[in-house]
């Protein structure tokens, strides 16, 4: 049974490191998950990331624009300062942009804000509101910080990233905790582990991801196509799930 | 294409959960994604205890004769205990290499105490996997291998993050007897293929960390790499199969 690859975790755009392998552009992100057989990816702007969120989500428009399988990822932050909008202008223009999944960098190495409520909480219960999934790294949220947002807005499906192998004994009890919490898959590498979290927490929550362009593609499928689950899970990991999350929201 | 994983280990572990830690549990991931043998040494010679260690990989190996392949782990702080051992442990068949991991053992490879190994390791051919995170233990390695040129010197690794491994991709293409191992938790696009590109053909072998981390994601970047099929089967088991073959048996000498 083929099924279809729809990845959670990709960008574009040039960083201020460029690795040997790795890549930039719109163009050959494309031919790279063509090569790969992933269909299609959920990116954000590196310009966003590194740079500044109100600069780097227009470029990551225009750089998608000519590419039907490129599906936009807005990173975004809180509007108290006035560099980024709030959330109800925020609102309009996800809905103008068809933007239907955010990302969020708030480490105080990238974009440095809190996620409690008196900082993050009206950008986070505007999410909640419309159920847009919110991608976050692990490491720019950390794990005593997570069980507080996804209790505080239980509408809101949080896509943690790039966990790690070393993860379980807080994902767990996570899983278990809070429904609105789901894995992304390309760093998630604890022996049989993606095998043994299905059979706690359901095949419904883990989501393929890749990593590119900096973490390999060819990698991340194949493991994807090799877990010993049935096709029919497969198919929900590697791009059924993210539909029905994107599917969900309420623009 | 027969594929040899030369860089696993064995067993539960302090720091996180192992869900498939047992040699069974290895041997379902290596009949899934079609691997014959993988070269074991256990969690627990790492960072505990090196005599149970050891014990648990020579056990799997006596069970498990055609899957695995053991590596005896050498912990330079119990000198008395690894010279005993040593004749023991390299008189069985399965056993044919030798790790370090002077990380673990809170030591470098200029440890004194890792000069009997590396003599050993020199006069019977064995390859020693040493965990290869830090531009030190590279230059170590390429000042050690010079020294013990029938040693071969396995870099695990590849010295972790890229600028470690394009100096390690180097030393090993300009010395006969240092190799590296494409075991990262980090697996970057493309490594494998600039990898190779600098260190040769020859000198990149297939390594996972199993179950200490998942092996797909290393095993597909590998399969589907932009290699041709020749290089992959170097790469995938034909290098370290010609490694093991070479060693010269202890039992003999």
């Amino acid at each position: 049974m083929a099924f279809e690859f729809f990845d959670c975790n990709c960008s574009i755009g040039r960083s201020s490191v460029l690795y040997p392998g790795s890549f930039h552009t719109s163009e050959d992100l494309v031919k790279r998950m063509k090569s790969y057989g992933i269909s299609k990816a959920l990116i954000f702007q590196a310009i966003a990331r590194d740079h500044f969120p109100a600069e780097g989500n227009p470029v990551l428009m225009e750089s998608i624009n000519k590419y039907s399988e490129l599906i936009p990822c807005w990173i975004v932050m809180p509007h108290h300062t006035g560099e980024f909008p709030d959330p109800g202008d925020l609102y309009k223009q996800l809905n103008e942009n068809n933007v239907k999944a955010v990302r969020i960098f708030p480490s105080p190495e990238r974009h440095n804000y809190s996620l409690k409520p008196y900082s993050a909480g009206p950008l986070l219960e505007m999410l909640a509101q419309h159920k847009v999934p919110l991608l976050v790294d692990i490491d720019e949220i950390g794990w005593d910080n997570i069980d507080e947002v996804l209790d505080n807005f239980p509408t809101l499906p949080v896509i943690l990233c790039n966990t790690g192998y070393r993860a379980d004994r807080y994902i767990y009890p996570l899983m278990q905790t809070f429904p609105n919490l789901y894995i992304e898959t390309s760093r998630y590498l604890s022996h049989l582990g993606v095998e043994a979290l299905c059979k706690k927490a359901g095949t419904d929550r883990l989501l393929f991801g890749t990593g590119m362009p900096l973490y390999t593609g060819a990698g991340a499928v194949f493991f994807i196509k090799n877990l010993l689950l049935d096709e029919s899970a497969k198919a929900r990991i590697a791009s059924g799930n993210l539909t029905r999350l994107l599917s969900e929201v309420r623009l | 294409m027969k594929i040899i994983d030369c860089h696993c280990h064995l067993g539960s572990y302090f720091n996180f959960n192992v869900p498939g830690h047992s040699p069974e549990h290895m041997i379902i991931s290596m009949d899934n994604t079609g691997v014959e043998k993988a070269c074991i040494s256990p969690h627990m010679s790492l960072s505990s205890d090196i005599e149970k260690g050891n014990r648990f990989m020579m056990d799997t190996v006596e069970k498990y004769p055609d899957r695995f392949v053991g590596f005896f782990t050498y912990n330079p702080h119990f000198p008395e205990l690894m010279e005993s051992e040593l004749p023991v442990y390299f008189k069985i068949p399965g056993i044919r290499g030798i790790k370090i991991h002077q990380g673990t053992h809170k030591t470098t490879l200029q440890n004194p105490a890792y000069k009997n190994i590396y003599a050993f390791a020199d006069k019977f051919r064995i390859p020693i996997m040493i965990h290869t995170w830090s531009m030190d233990t590279i230059k170590n390695i390429e000042a050690i291998s010079l020294d013990y040129p029938n040693a071969v010197f396995i870099m695990g690794h590849f010295g972790a993050v890229p600028d470690n491994m394009k100096y390690a991709a180097k030393i090993i293409k300009s010395r006969k007897n240092v190799y590296g191992d494409t075991t990262v938790s980090m697996m970057y696009e493309k490594n494998v293929e600039w990898l190779v590109e600098i260190a040769g053909e020859d000198k990149v072998l297939y390594g996972t960390d199993m179950p200490f981390i998942d092996p797909r994601v290393c095993l597909g970047r590998v399969l589907h790499s932009d290699l041709s099929g020749s290089v992959k089967e170097k790469i995938l088991g034909m290098t370290i199969e010609q490694i093991l073959e070479n060693t010269n048996r202890y039992e003999d000498s």
